[in-house]
């Protein structure tokens, strides 16, 4: 992005400042955040052996992660109209750092798992106020590039994770995971004090309690119990008493949102129609991406025998793919809108999709790659340009409880999506297997029928994948075309 | 290629849904390219669910037998299960090392007796019916699929068969 030196934009303040300056350390800073998320997931036999914990316990390290992060998003609204946004990232880095140190220093199960919490609580600050900024320092009519520059960290640290851990796992040791983050973490943190300004105008809004303490336990109880779903199934009492819990302090929370007058979370964004469209829109991707991410490694893993390792780079070129194409899309975004894009992508998602409804034990691993790339080349060109249409669908003001709102329901269907595409595929996995007696009379049979099983599984789990993606793509024909300003502006000229 | 043709013409698509200017033009190219793709899709599936381009191409081979230890342990049996199946240990002729057939739920073994020490393998595989469909499909494909392999072993009667309990 070119800095226009004669003009530069002015923060809060009425200051000038280096807007690429700015761009660069949030970008930096949010990767080296946002890549923990899924970092850990190929080292968890490492720290299984290491802390003596069952596979069950070392989940935690990652749902735990994600539960704080879920809570912590709602709340990131309310901060962001109070504090200084300076001063709010970065304050989300230092925890982000202290949770790292931490980390890095734990000598025990505990301790790791509440490191990971305090990261998280950074992270889930971080993530949203990237997000607001990303869209708050550009004009509406270059917030596509933007927001597709952003979609860089969003869609590509994730999926990086779980390689690069592998690969520092395969070499050095589990700590080396948190000691790179460190002096990348830091650096940003010395950087941000002299390139990162108050670009949002805050206001001394009190915060409200007792919403903080609804969402808490409403997101907190309906995230844990939808990411308790893969283990212990819907039947679960644990489960279906969180969710009911969930359900009800979200009901609580919503009513009591809409009938503040300063909410802690503006939920009546969704009263714009073109911003709830894309909510769900983007929700839908996120439900379509997030199962089948989960669900691919461990068919890579269990069906075709390959290592953590391997999973991680047959899934890389895919990651890639919507690291490179996130900032084009995001460009295409600001000339033309996002109805086009979004519909091609849903088209190639769903047509993606179809191909892994009928994979077998033999699938060539070229052929995975190739149409999970494709696969991720569609999902790329809905995700971001949607939501950008939603933002800007919103008045300045709102951008920052809009894209709370959003990512809190983006969080919320990726988590349910995964729960549904995983208790899918596990139930059905689990109905179809041979009898245990087929073990002892005939054990290469069972092995073969086990393989078909866990096949039969798969296939359905997809099944209701595509079904999202298909929903997805009938939503995306509702999009208006030439929703983007610079159309209009280029309308108006001529 | 059928990868390549998929890969091509979902830029092909998304450059004429995206860019295009609507007309004809655009409306064809958009349904041609979408008809490759989803072609190029049921293809790789047909070929990988049903073969497809492929044909079943049997190479048998016989080899002489030498008892793995002696006439009373020429052949030894490990039985996986209680049912039938088992997997065979056995010696090729001047071979120091033994054989085994492949445990796997397509292999079937049978045992008669004959003047000969002899096992004939059939092994059956997935080969590509012709050049074509090689062209087509063999990009990221890697070694022949196994169908299924049998294992026919004749020894005299003299030979013993021992049974070695597994594990």
């Amino acid at each position: 992005m070119p800095t226009n030196n004669s003009t530069l934009p002015l923060d809060a303040n009425g200051q000038p400042y280096h807007r690429t300056w700015l761009v660069l350390t949030l970008l930096v800073g949010t990767f080296s955040t946002f890549i923990t998320q899924t970092l850990l997931t190929t080292a968890f036999p490492t720290l299984m052996s290491y802390f003596h914990i069952s596979a069950n316990a070392v989940q935690w390290l990652t749902t735990g992660f994600m539960l704080i992060m879920g809570i912590m998003i709602p709340v990131s609204a309310w901060m962001l109209t109070r504090i200084n946004s300076k001063y709010l990232y970065l304050a989300a880095m230092v925890i982000f750092g202290l949770g790292t140190i931490l980390a890095y220093l734990a000598v025990n199960f505990q301790m790791l798992l509440i490191a990971r919490m305090i990261q998280a609580m950074g992270v889930g600050i971080s993530a949203p106020v990237f997000q607001t900024i990303m869209s708050s320092v550009y004009p509406p009519e270059k917030r596509g590039s933007a927001m597709g520059t952003a979609g860089i960290v969003i869609g590509l640290a994730p999926a990086i994770g779980p390689t690069l851990s592998g690969w520092i796992i395969d070499n050095y040791n589990w700590r080396a995971l948190f000691l790179f983050i460190m002096p990348i973490n830091w650096a940003v943190i010395i950087i941000s004090f002299f390139t990162l300004r108050k670009v949002l105008p805050t206001s001394k809004q009190p915060i409200d309690w007792w919403s903080v303490l609804i969402s808490t336990i409403g997101f907190g109880s309906m995230l844990y119990g939808f990411s308790s779903v893969g283990e212990s199934g819907w039947g679960d009492p644990v489960v279906i008493t969180t969710l009911i819990i969930g359900i009800i302090f979200i009901g609580l929370f919503v009513h009591r949102q809409l009938h503040m007058d300063q909410p802690l979370l503006e939920l009546r964004v969704f009263k714009i129609p073109a911003f709830t469209l894309s909510a769900i829109l983007t929700a839908l991707a996120y439900m379509a991406m997030m199962g089948v991410e989960m669900l691919l490694p461990l068919y890579i893993q269990t069906v075709l025998g390959r290592s953590a390792m391997d999973s991680g780079l047959i899934l890389l070129p895919g990651a890639i793919m919507m690291g490179i194409m996130s900032p084009i899309t995001g460009r295409i975004f600001d000339h033309i809108g996002a109805r086009r894009l979004a519909m091609t992508g849903m088209l190639l998602l769903t047509t993606g999709t179809a191909f892994f409804l009928s994979i077998t034990a033999t699938t060539p691993i070229l052929w995975i790659i190739v149409v999970y790339a494709i696969r991720m080349f569609g999902l790329t060109m809905v995700t971001m340009p949607v939501t950008t249409t939603g933002i800007n669908a919103l008045p300045f003001n709102l951008i920052s409880h809009g894209t709370a709102a959003n990512n809190t329901l983006r969080q919320v269907a990726a988590s349910m999506g995964t729960a549904v595409l995983i208790s899918v595929y596990s139930s059905v996995a689990k109905w179809n297997l041979p009898s245990q007696q087929l073990l002892t009379t005939a054990p290469l049979r069972y092995k073969a029928a086990t393989v078909n099983a866990t096949l039969t599984g798969y296939h359905m789990a997809f099944i209701v994948s595509l079904i999202f993606c298909a929903f997805g793509f009938i939503l995306s024909c509702f999009l208006k075309a030439h929703h983007s300003v610079k159309i209009d502006q280029e309308d108006d000229a001529a | 290629m059928i990868i390549i043709l998929l890969i091509l013409a979902t830029f092909v698509f998304s450059g004429a849904m995206i860019f295009g200017h609507t007309g004809f033009n655009r409306s064809l190219t958009i349904l041609i390219s979408f008809i490759v793709i989803a072609g190029s899709l049921i293809g790789l599936v047909g070929n990988d669910t049903a073969h497809w381009g492929m044909r079943q191409v049997t190479t048998t081979t016989i080899s002489d037998l030498e008892p793995v230890k002696s006439t009373d342990a020429a052949l030894m049996v490990k039985h996986l299960g209680t049912g039938s199946e088992k997997v065979i240990v056995y010696r090729l002729a001047n071979a120091t090392k033994t054989h085994h057939t492949v445990a796997a739920a397509n292999t079937t073994i049978k045992q008669t007796t004959g003047t000969s020490a002899q096992v004939q393998v059939a092994t059956t595989r997935w080969q590509y019916r012709n050049h074509f469909s090689k062209i087509l499909f063999s990009l990221g494909t890697g070694q022949p699929q196994v169908s299924h392999r049998q294992y026919l072993f004749t020894v005299p009667t003299s030979w013993k068969t021992v049974t070695v309990k597994t594990k």
